[in-house]
């Protein structure tokens, strides 16, 4: 793999490096690159120096892996059998490690407060990164799932900013749509 | 001790004081962060991607209520309505009819409940999957109100807990409205529906003119039912029928027929199949033995055979002796094993061959003795094959493998590619593989995977939940064992 060097310019100026295979990962950056109208520096005006980095984090662990990670294709290498033995034992346990390994890794990777969050979904959209995309939704779907609204709220710091009427309104419907679903 | 007293503990009076600070600290802190609201500052884009394809559809109406910004955005967001009874309501307590009653007055409140709220919305899916009871009613103005919403996919999965045929005026089951007229629906699965009471020609096929895709199952159909439904869908390419207890005759022809893919799964009264399509590229069939013919079938390149016999070999005999002369343009074709018993049935020098036949799959249903002839007898006959994947079971039944002689050894020599799915470890397996080491002379890779798939139909694969069975000793023993046999420049991979 070729490991041209793409700079990416954030909103304030500064200018970050990042491998061309890793920026793949992104459609945005692809289709720049891939459109040859690369012209040194990518400006990236929506996406601040506090993110970009967190970002291009992703990419490095990300780009050149197309979402298939295991079956081999079908293009069967002509590869000495030699170097055979033990291959499908270690494959399997690398295999294994590569998925444990990418866990903890997204654990720690989204180990942030919710400001970060956002501006990674952000970013994410923008620059159309969908299993960072998916990452950052994911979370915050499961701030919203299966909690009541007080929850939910609480959990995002949302005002409701209905009026004492219509806040009565929804706790009806509220309760209308709890005992609607409800089954026992 | 004698720093004790120039030590300066802080007095309770104090410790108290910067406690309270702290708490100040603290408190100015939460309040700093409750004032920012982060979430409901994303673009409706965003917002609406998490509510439409990341949250289930009671979680994202209860999004609704929590504040302005909230109130509409689900129903802006919501292109897809699925409304699944198990899924919604689990089918954990569902025992008796009264059960069922109560779920089903609990659904149709639900669903009723939904579409009120998203008047005017757009829709680019929808679906119905529940029991009904016999309460139809509420099952056309749902129709019309996806039809008014714009939906392209329209599923109606209706099941019954015992389930009489469904005949010609069987009022029991639902009618799909007649008077829907002009619609755009792209996309419509039917099951347990009936098309008309009226008898025909059928109104109803005139609103599913713009139909590229149509799933018919325990729907009532004759055979010239099917010939007109061909004719009022110009635009059809794909076509399932499944289990459409009447049919016997089916004919598959029409003056300007576009249909790509066919599937005839399972009808049970059914004993002929006429295609004439000359657009046609993939057929599947599942069921029991029945005559076929194809006419002006010139594109057809893939075929998928499931042949359910109680006696014989039908299924082998057909694969083996008519198909290949029927369609020898076939290119992929997907088999479920049949029995075989005696190779001498089928001495290869009678066998027709398959010239184009580039990719085999077989599946075997269960373990069987003579699945290795199977193999072999077609393999025989594709002398051109490069792709092959076998299907193997699970399940363990003590058969006599060796009471069978092995198969005499024949040269494969385009053969490159083989996988192996559903591997166990079993010594009939082993025999398999180890006759495929031997004999394509070609092979690039062999890949085994122990995990279980089954066929969704139109190239669509499922792995089972199964339990991989190979322990990692037995895996790396078979596979210094089939590393003996095999060729040097093979890729062996156990997975």
């Amino acid at each position: 793999m070729s490991s041209t060097k793409i700079f990416l310019k954030s909103s304030d100026d500064k200018t970050f490096e990042i491998d061309e295979t890793a920026a793949r990962a992104s459609e945005t950056l692809k289709n720049i690159i891939d459109g040859g109208c690369l012209d040194g520096v990518i400006p990236l005006p929506n996406v601040s120096s506090n993110i970009l980095p967190k970002v291009i984090e992703y990419c490095k662990k990300h780009g050149g892996d197309n979402g298939s990670s295991k079956k081999i294709a079908n293009g069967g290498v002509d590869k000495d059998k030699e170097i055979l033995p033990d291959y499908d034992e270690e494959e399997d346990k690398r295999e294994k490690v590569r998925v444990d390994e990418l866990k903890k890794w997204e654990e720690e990777y989204m180990d942030f407060d919710q400001q970060v969050l956002y501006d990674l979904m952000l970013a994410a959209n923008y620059l159309h990164i969908k299993g960072l995309l998916d990452l950052t939704v994911e979370k915050a779907a499961s701030m919203i799932r299966g909690r009541t609204p007080d929850q939910i709220r609480e959990n995002f710091n949302i005002n409701s900013d209905f009026t004492p009427e219509e806040e009565e309104e929804m706790i009806l419907i509220e309760d209308e749509w709890d005992d609607e679903w409800a089954f026992d | 001790m004698g720093n004790y007293f120039c030590s300066r503990k802080p007095s309770v009076s104090e410790d108290s004081i910067f406690k309270e600070i702290d708490q100040i600290e603290e408190e100015d802190q939460i309040e700093e962060e409750e004032e920012e609201d982060h979430i409901s500052n994303l673009p409706d884009e965003i917002l609406g991607y998490i509510i439409s394809s990341f949250l289930t559809l009671r979680d994202a109406v209860r999004t609704s209520t929590l504040s302005r910004r909230w109130k509409y955005l689900w129903k802006t967001s919501i292109s897809n309505l699925d409304f699944d009874a198990e899924t919604m309501f689990g089918s954990q307590n569902i025992r008796t009819h009264q059960d069922r009653l109560k779920r089903t007055s609990k659904f149709i409140g639900v669903v009723d409940q939904t579409l009120g709220l998203l008047q005017d919305s757009k829709l680019v899916r929808f679906r119905i999957c529940s029991q009904m009871e016999y309460r139809h009613e509420p099952l056309s103005r749902w129709i019309k109100f996806a039809i008014m919403a714009g939906a392209k996919e329209l599923h109606l999965d209706l099941y019954q807990q015992t389930r009489p045929p469904p005949y010609r005026g069987d009022y029991k089951n639902f009618c799909w409205p007649p008077d829907l007229g002009k619609v755009s629906l792209n996309h419509l699965h039917l099951s347990c529906c009936t098309l008309s009471i009226f008898g025909r020609p059928f109104p109803v096929f005139k609103s599913f003119d713009s139909l590229t895709s149509l799933s018919l199952k325990y729907v009532f159909l004759c055979e010239r039912d099917v010939e007109d439904l061909l004719c009022h869908c110009p635009l059809l390419e794909w076509l399932n029928l499944a289990r459409c207890n009447h049919l016997s005759k089916l004919r598959i022809s029409g003056p300007s027929l576009r249909l790509k893919y066919l599937r005839v799964n399972d009808l049970p009264h059914l004993v002929e199949i006429k295609i004439c399509a000359a657009s046609l590229v993939t057929f599947e069939f599942s069921g029991q033995m029945v005559s076929f013919c194809f006419e002006n079938t010139t594109l057809l390149v893939n075929v998928m055979l499931h042949i359910v016999s109680v006696h014989t070999y039908d299924g082998a005999t057909f694969a083996l002796r008519e198909l290949a002369g029927y369609l020898p343009q076939l290119e992929t074709l997907v088999i479920y094993s049949t029995r075989l018993y005696f190779e001498s049935l089928f001495p290869s020098a009678s066998l027709p061959t398959y010239t184009n036949l580039t990719q085999l799959v077989m599946v075997a249903r269960a373990p069987e003795e003579d699945f290795l002839y199977w193999i072999v007898t077609l393999l025989k006959a594709s002398p051109y094959l490069k792709t092959l994947q076998l299907h193997l079971s699970h399940l363990k039944v003590e058969i006599e493998t060796r009471k069978f002689m092995r198969p005499s050894n024949f040269p494969h020599s385009y053969l490159k590619f083989v996988e192996v799915n559903g591997f166990a470890g079993y010594p009939e397996q082993i025999d398999i593989i180890t006759y495929i080491l031997k004999n394509a002379i070609s092979l690039k890779s062999l890949l085994i995977d122990p995990c279980q798939r089954y066929y969704l139909g139109d190239g669509k694969w499922k792995n089972h939940d199964h339990q991989c069975l190979l322990s990692t000793r037995e895996r790396s023993r078979i596979y210094k064992l089939l590393l003996e046999e095999s060729q040097p420049g093979v890729r062996l991979t156990i997975l």
